[in-house]
């Protein structure tokens, strides 16, 4: 993401005068605002997306995230240097999801169905898939395809996939180990791929169109 | 490039993703060039194309106003946190041990305690205070002497020496903060978490412990504290000696002989006074963890602090709130769930350091 615009109607001054996400980190770590509302404006949502696919409730997360950014301010002296702020952010947003559940004990338990497909209730509605492929069948077994998964495959592989971390950062937002993030992530390939097994012509078909 | 691409590699490659999700014909004619050379990678790139699409995750965007409200929200905490903490980050005092001024860090944790140097008195204070800062008007706000923060992380305890020798057992998740130097009259330190003091006797300089809302002031004693989480409530418990506690909100007193205790339910509510269970109350400085009718979510809490872990709690649907009892000497973290899991029927998982509690159904 940019900043511009964005960034300047929060602080009203100019950003981009930290080219790189370290210095911006240094320069909030020294208690610059500007640099404290770009770090804001860059991962809010990714943090979003992730913390609602965690649970579902607008409210319960944007008070993770209020919760989350305002303990950054407060530790600004104290915090490290992470390698990927990104993946430092995930990170202590899942963890503060987790507590807050406890704390509050509003959920006795998270819920089962996180980290779905999108569009899975109303079948073939928006067509945003690839022209040139599949048919409605196929995208239904698509999206059915990774509700075949566990949870936490799913989770790993949102992380990896979706949010690009490697699978150290993985490891660290999971908290588990990196043989865990490896084990969810190729046993939820390898179990994605069986399940698709079928839909494989669509790419024969363009070989062959191409040959 | 691309040769040697597994599937995984494709998957996260922006440039095939903008094929498979977002196909144009600049990136059509591409892939397309590319496949006819590569004929042999059309299962790879097959398969990696299916799971590129199998893994659309649903997408969550905040609305814009809502983003707005967020960040202003957010401002406004920040503005009262900095208000507040205009404390003394400095106290201009004159050193009490100028000779010392050389040595590099006094205040490091230490093995040992010299006993020598610790009153006769022992006392001991058991506190839960809240995790906020003390009123500012408590505070000597001049410039100078450096602040000193000991923190610990959840599963860590230390042993610190203060400036004037007295020594803090200071729990996991917890943290100090005092100057360099006490002044003249008074020693002054604030806590988060818990933490066990043994105060070296001065009567000329009175020795308090400061919290959000509460001040506990002794001459020569020893005493512990704890503080976790901003809503829970506050306890003292003195073993020997004497210590006043002061509510700084409502300026309301109450002074504790050995053997009592003190409990603060919330902000400026009412201090009772109870008798406390002194082996109970130094368990957690003897490596002993203590459960006794806990709540369950409760025991949670306290197992993440002390081993230093997180835990998810899968299908916990009792009716009536499920609690613990126990008491774990020395044990580790495997030991202590076996037997809680023994006890309230459920199954765990440790990965380093996330634990899975999935509770079995009847």
């Amino acid at each position: 993401m940019t900043l511009n615009v964005t960034h300047n109607k929060y602080t009203g001054k100019v950003l981009d005068k930290f080219t790189s996400s370290q210095e911006l980190w240094d320069a909030f770590k020294l208690g610059s605002k500007e640099a404290y509302a770009k770090i804001y404006e860059e991962h809010l949502d990714a943090l979003y997306d992730y913390g609602m696919h965690i649970l579902n409730n607008p409210g319960f997360i944007e008070d993770c995230i209020h919760d989350l950014y305002v303990g950054l301010w407060k530790n600004k002296e104290n915090l490290g240097n992470p390698e990927s702020v990104k993946g430092y952010l995930l990170t202590s947003m899942r963890r503060i999801i987790f507590r807050k559940v406890k704390k509050e004990r509003k959920y006795t338990s998270l819920p089962d169905n996180s980290f779905m497909p999108e569009g899975l209730p109303e079948i073939g509605g928006e067509d945003n898939l690839t022209k040139n492929s599949i048919n409605t069948g196929n995208q239904l077994r698509l999206k059915r395809a990774l509700t075949a998964l566990t949870k936490r495959q799913r989770e790993a592989i949102y992380l990896r996939f979706y949010h690009n971390l490697d699978s150290a950062e993985v490891a660290s937002v999971m908290s588990i180990s990196l043989e865990g993030v490896y084990n969810h992530i190729s046993k939820g390939v390898g179990r994605l791929k069986d399940l698709l097994k079928h839909s494989t012509v669509a790419i024969f078909a363009i070989i062959h169109h191409l040959i | 490039m691309y040769k040697n691409f597994d599937i995984e590699d494709f998957v996260r490659d922006d440039k095939f993703r903008e094929w498979v999700l977002r196909p144009n014909p600049e990136i059509n004619y591409f892939w397309e060039k590319w496949l006819l050379q590569n004929a042999d990678k059309a299962e790879i790139i097959n398969d990696a194309r299916q799971i590129i699409l199998a893994t659309k995750f649903q997408r969550h965007e905040i609305s814009p106003g809502n983003r707005e409200r967020l960040w202003e929200k957010i401002d406004r905490s920040n503005q009262t946190f900095d208000q507040q903490t205009q404390l003394p980050k400095t106290v201009n005092i004159k050193p009490l041990y100028p000779s010392d001024t050389n040595k590099p860090d006094r205040s490091k944790p230490i093995r040992r305690i010299a006993y020598g140097t610790i009153a006769a008195a022992v006392a001991l204070v058991f506190l839960i205070f809240n995790w906020q800062q003390p009123k500012s008007e408590e505070v000597a706000a001049k410039p100078e002497a450096r602040l000193i923060v000991k923190s610990n992380s959840p599963g860590q305890k230390s042993e610190l020496r203060l400036p004037d020798g007295s020594i803090v057992y200071l729990n996991a998740e917890s943290s100090l903060r005092y100057v360099e130097y006490f002044q003249e009259d008074k020693r002054q330190v604030f806590l988060q978490g818990e933490a066990f003091f043994q105060v070296v006797k001065d009567s000329l300089r009175p020795f308090t412990v400061f919290t959000k809302n509460l001040a506990t002031t002794a001459l020569g004693t020893s005493f512990n504290i704890q503080a976790f989480g901003e809503k829970e409530q506050i306890k003292v418990a003195l073993i020997t000696g004497k210590v006043i506690v002061r509510d700084t909100v409502t300026n309301n007193s109450l002074s504790l002989d050995p053997g009592e205790g003190m409990v603060l339910k919330e902000p400026a509510a009412e201090m009772s006074k109870n008798n406390i269970d002194i082996e109970k109350t130094l368990y957690w400085k003897n490596q002993t963890i203590h459960f006794d009718n806990t709540d369950f979510y409760e025991a949670i809490d306290y197992l993440e602090r002390w081993y230093g872990v997180q835990f998810e709690i899968e299908n916990y649907s009792q009716k009536a709130p499920l609690t613990c009892s126990g008491v774990y000497k020395n044990q580790s973290l495997d030991n202590v769930l076996n037997i809680l899991g023994f006890a309230l029927n459920f199954d765990y998982e440790i990965d380093k350091k996330k634990i899975n509690i999935m509770f079995k159904s009847k």
